[in-house]
């Protein structure tokens, strides 16, 4: 059971109905019902490991909780029983490598005894990956050192901290949320609220939109290209790279916007994922907007715990770098990913060491950083650079990745108006739709980075032009969405990390 | 509270107004092939117009013609025949229409009741889901329809875009054009020939029919299950049910198929005809389209023949001249102007023959081939001629690869082969002069004009085929066929 489904409707409906008239004091159990079966559609037996997942926890932050300083509630910054959290911390980033890491270990251990002349072995990973593994891990173990820091709580009751980790609307992909902010919305939950249920499915519209319109739509391009990626070059492959860039950002924002929405509608608000990334004029910035959850749980569970900037200049850039290439790691297991999550933090050490030089140059050439034009330049770089990684990230291969990378920058631009565009499996009007579905996202991406949010203009409208806006967007995604036969419903690109 | 009743009544109505666009839309995509031939059976049935109704595969659709059945003997009928149905699918097609009219008589062809495949969306069913749409999107989402998915589907998600076809049709919106807008207007495209498909094509294979002698099928099967069901739903219901047949090449399992249908038809006490067995009803090669399908030609004769059993046995009132039933005799009148139009200026030589053989009462025309054509060795060509009337002067062309002239006034023939003397034939539409000069060097000419040779020109001196349509002493029509291994050029004069 996946967003894009008829299922998933009818489940969410079901879920919300029941959810409200249910008595607010069990309302947590009646969800982590819902989550644990909304896991079981997606994943079947795996649903053990979810659930093994958060005995590991329960358990973990009970042992941490019971340590002296804990139990007298003296608060001396850390508190909790190390051990405890080192074991459990352990035992999850066990589970986490076997089930996703053995197969990628496998083949390196393959590739360097080939590369040293000895025969590989002749041992093959066949371990079925959970769905939704990397973020329901990572977000138990943010709650066992947030126990062992003393941030929260330790939860007594395991049903909700259940809930906390199955929540289904994030347990495939996010976001990858903080026990302080879930906990207690699950433990006092909110009553209906029309205007809430009005804003959770105006969020889980745009999140259709991003996902069926746009993103979906993109993807055949791309993946004809990459697929067969020697079978082109030039601006071909450019726009290919374009188009990869605006999928992975509708896909995941889209995804992620269905997720709060459709959380919001119970009343639970779950921390914002996207803030209009590709509008950033740095890398730093980037990050800052881009799955947010992930960047903060890094921020907070790896960057400072190794010092982050407390440890002198060479330290913090040497930080930086292990943060991303972890990052990239828990993306995917290959090589590819974790050069990807490197680019970025080189990316991020080049401009911290060139910094000097920038402002320099800013002060003999007379620019103002305030100026438009400055900005544009800076959102145009910051983009590109973040496209290139993009190309490491899709690309099947580091061969694949170069070959396009090198290839992409011959100029070719007759292909965008010779038809040639329409040869990859969109018709004409599908290539104009997605055009135009993309300056909408744009313009509503520059308007919420001014400030301005589209939802609540729409809401200060007239109820005649609020309901012919509301019957509009739903009219247009579900008819122009791509969806029923043949869709593959199980294409959301973060469900598979 | 008074807060709180307004927000439900508000919510309510946006719910209304939001399933009514969405059911606007989706009436808008859908694609129209169902709606167009199943359109006029609401809107007959709604007023209670529909005597009998006819159920089958694409056999039937193509060859049982409603207009005709009621221009011959006055009974009004719905084809209902469903592209790629078999039994089962046929069956609740059936118990789909006997939601809005009960006819007196209920005519079913038993082809593929060898089936044996449970479900349509098994792989070895052999149905293609467009076919299945075609029959039953038009009809609305019901009990009945739901029942009718439920057992013809054994997997849950193949079931649902026949449910709400909005699942697969959303996407045609990048397609839309105006017929799908008039579908909510009164121009809205339909079926006029009350769901009959007329085939006008003919096939170039040579086939001979063989009788297998063959028994009825070995054991029951998903066929004969769904047969039984609709004999029985029937009787229930005091409808007679008559089990057909049509004519069509079949095999030694299709034989066994159509002897099973007249013994269970047997058992049941109903009216069977298996128009396998019917000596000369039809001609396998010149009356279908295809093997398995009639033609025009096949259709007038297998409807005839139908209608006038069913006159026989049944007890149908004739609703000729009923003010009532007017629609029909305009419908019928549009269907003779299209066989009228169709009757000339075709492209395709074959269908063209065809039409000529269906209007041949009709029309005085000549056909004539030039000496040393390729067209003689044009097995198809050869036999429409001969079944036109073409006698041995066609094989003494053939055999001498001589020039050959075939004049037909409304059915009287006249034939000339090889060159030779001046030749004058009176027609009902004026004096023909025919002289033969040479293989290529023909002369015709109408009422004495002798300055117009029709049969005869440098840009077209190598034509194979001509054919020219005589009226009131005017050549009314020229048509020139020229043969390049059998696919003809066409040209008009």
């Amino acid at each position: 059971m996946q967003f894009v489904s008829l299922e998933f409707f009818v489940f969410l409906l079901i879920t919300i109905v029941l959810y409200f008239v249910f008595p607010k004091k069990y309302r947590y159990i009646w969800l982590l019902a819902a989550s644990w079966g909304f896991y079981y559609k997606l994943s079947g037996k795996l649903l053990v490991m979810l659930v093994l997942v958060t005995v590991v926890a329960y358990a973990g932050g009970l042992l941490i909780g019971n340590s002296k300083d804990a139990k007298n509630g003296t608060d001396t910054g850390r508190h909790g029983n190390k051990t405890a959290l080192i074991v459990a911390v352990t035992v999850l980033v066990l589970i986490l490598a076997v089930f996703k890491y053995t197969g990628f270990m496998l083949e390196t251990v393959k590739c360097l005894q080939s590369a040293m002349g000895i025969e590989p072995l002749g041992i093959v990973a066949e371990i079925a990956l959970p769905i939704g593994i990397s973020f329901y891990i990572f977000q138990a173990i943010g709650y066992l050192v947030d126990c062992y820091r003393g941030t929260v709580t330790v939860e007594k009751n395991y049903l909700q901290l259940a809930l906390f980790i199955s929540f289904f609307p994030q347990v495939m992909s996010g976001p990858i949320e903080r026990a302080g902010n879930m906990l207690k919305q699950f433990k006092e939950p909110r009553s209906f609220s029309y205007e809430r249920m009005r804003d959770g499915l105006m969020l889980m519209i745009w999140g259709y939109f991003q996902k069926i319109i746009i993103a979906d739509r993109l993807a055949v391009v791309v993946d004809k290209v990459y697929k067969s990626y020697e079978s082109y070059s030039g601006t071909l492959l450019f726009v290919a790279t374009i188009f990869y860039t605006f999928e992975i950002y509708c896909d995941f924002a889209g995804y992620t916007n269905i997720a709060i929405g459709s959380a919001r509608i119970m009343g639970i608000d779950i921390m914002e994922n996207f803030k209009q990334p590709y509008l950033s004029g740095s890398i730093a910035e980037f990050w800052r907007r881009w799955h947010i959850s992930l960047s903060s749980w890094l921020k907070d569970y790896i960057y400072i715990p190794l010092g982050g900037n407390r440890k002198g200049y060479v330290r913090k850039l040497v930080n930086i770098c292990i943060v991303f290439a972890i990052s990239g790691l828990w993306h995917g297991a290959a090589w590819t990913f974790v050069f990807w999550g490197l680019l970025h933090g080189l990316y991020q050490v080049i401009g911290i060491i060139l910094k000097p030089v920038r402002d320099k140059l800013v002060k003999i050439l007379g620019i103002d950083r305030n100026s438009f034009s400055h900005r544009l330049v800076k959102i145009i770089v910051t983009f590109m650079l973040v496209n290139i990684g993009w190309i490491f990230f899709r690309a099947p291969s580091f061969g694949s990745a170069m070959y396009v990378l090198t290839g992409m920058w011959k100029l070719s631009p007759w292909v965008l108006f010779d038809g040639t565009l329409f040869t990859f499996g969109l018709a004409e009007a599908e290539i104009r739709l997605v055009i135009m579905a993309l300056i909408l996202l744009t313009v509503v991406d520059i308007l919420n980075l001014r400030g301005i949010s589209v939802r609540e203009k729409i809401y200060s409208q007239p109820l005649w032009l609020r309901w012919a806006v509301y019957i509009a967007a739903v009219l247009f995604v579900i008819t122009c969405g791509v969806w029923g036969p043949g869709y593959d419903a199980a294409s959301f690109i973060y469900s598979s990390f | 509270m008074k807060q709180k009743l307004q927000l439900m009544v508000k919510t309510g109505l946006f719910i209304i107004l939001l399933s009514f666009f969405i059911v606007t839309v989706s009436l808008l995509v859908e694609r129209k092939s169902s709606f167009e031939k199943n359109q006029m059976f609401f809107e007959e049935a709604k007023q209670g117009h529909l005597d009998v109704l006819l159920f089958g595969s694409s056999h039937v659709i193509n060859g049982i013609n409603p207009l005709q059945l009621y221009n011959e003997h006055g009974f009004t009928s719905y084809n209902l025949g469903g592209y790629g149905s078999v039994l089962l699918s046929s069956y609740w097609q059936f118990r789909l229409a006997l939601d809005y009219c009960t006819p007196k008589v209920v005519v079913v062809d038993a082809y593929m009741l060898e089936n044996d495949v449970r479900y349509v969306d098994d792989q070895n069913a052999n149905v293609d889901s467009d076919e299945l749409h075609l029959n039953i999107d038009r009809f609305p989402l019901s009990r009945t329809k739901v029942s009718a998915i439920n057992d013809m589907f054994l997997d849950e998600k193949e079931k649902y875009p026949f449910l709400w076809d909005f699942i697969v049709y959303h996407n045609r919106w990048q397609e839309l054009d105006s017929s799908d807008f008039k579908r909510f207007t009164p121009e809205a495209d339909v079926n006029k020939k009350m769901g009959a498909v007329i085939e006008y094509g003919v096939h170039d294979a040579e086939y001979t029919y063989v009788d297998y002698q063959t028994g009825g099928l070995s054991q029951e099967t998903v066929g004969t299950t769904y047969l039984r069901r609709i004999i029985e739903e029937c009787q229930g219901r005091n409808i007679q049910v008559v089990v057909v047949t049509l004519p069509f090449l079949a095999m030694e399992q299709n034989q066994a198929a159509a002897h099973t249908a007249e013994q269970i038809a047997e058992e049941y006490g109903c009216l069977s005809v298996n128009m396998l067995e019917v000596p000369g009803l039809i001609d396998i090669n010149s009356d279908m389209e295809d093997p398995g399908h009639l033609n025009i030609l096949g259709c007038q004769k297998v409807t005839g023949y139908l209608g006038k059993i069913l006159q026989a046995n049944c007890e149908l009132e004739d609703h000729r001249g009923d003010a009532a039933y007017s629609n029909w005799d305009v419908f019928y009148g549009d269907f003779c102007n299209e066989i009228s139009e169709m009757s000339v200026g075709n492209k395709d030589i074959y269908t063209q023959l065809m039409m000529l053989k269906l209007n041949q009462e009709k029309e005085t025309f000549a056909v004539s081939i030039r000496g040393a054509s390729s067209a003689y060795a044009d097995n198809t060509l050869i036999r429409q001629l001969k079944a036109l009337g073409a006698s041995g002067m066609l094989d003494s062309a053939i055999a001498n690869k001589c020039s050959y002239m075939f004049i037909s006034d409304h059915g009287n023939i006249t034939e000339f082969a090889g060159d030779g003397e001046e030749k004058v034939i009176d027609t009902s539409e004026g004096t023909l002069t025919y002289i033969p000069a040479s293989d290529i060097f023909r002369v015709l000419n109408i009422n004495g004009d002798s300055e117009n040779n029709y049969l005869y020109s440098d840009d077209h001196a190598y034509a194979d085929v001509q054919l020219l349509f005589f009226d009131e002493g005017v050549v009314s029509a020229q048509q020139i066929y020229t043969s390049d291994h059998f696919v003809y050029d066409f040209d008009i004069r």
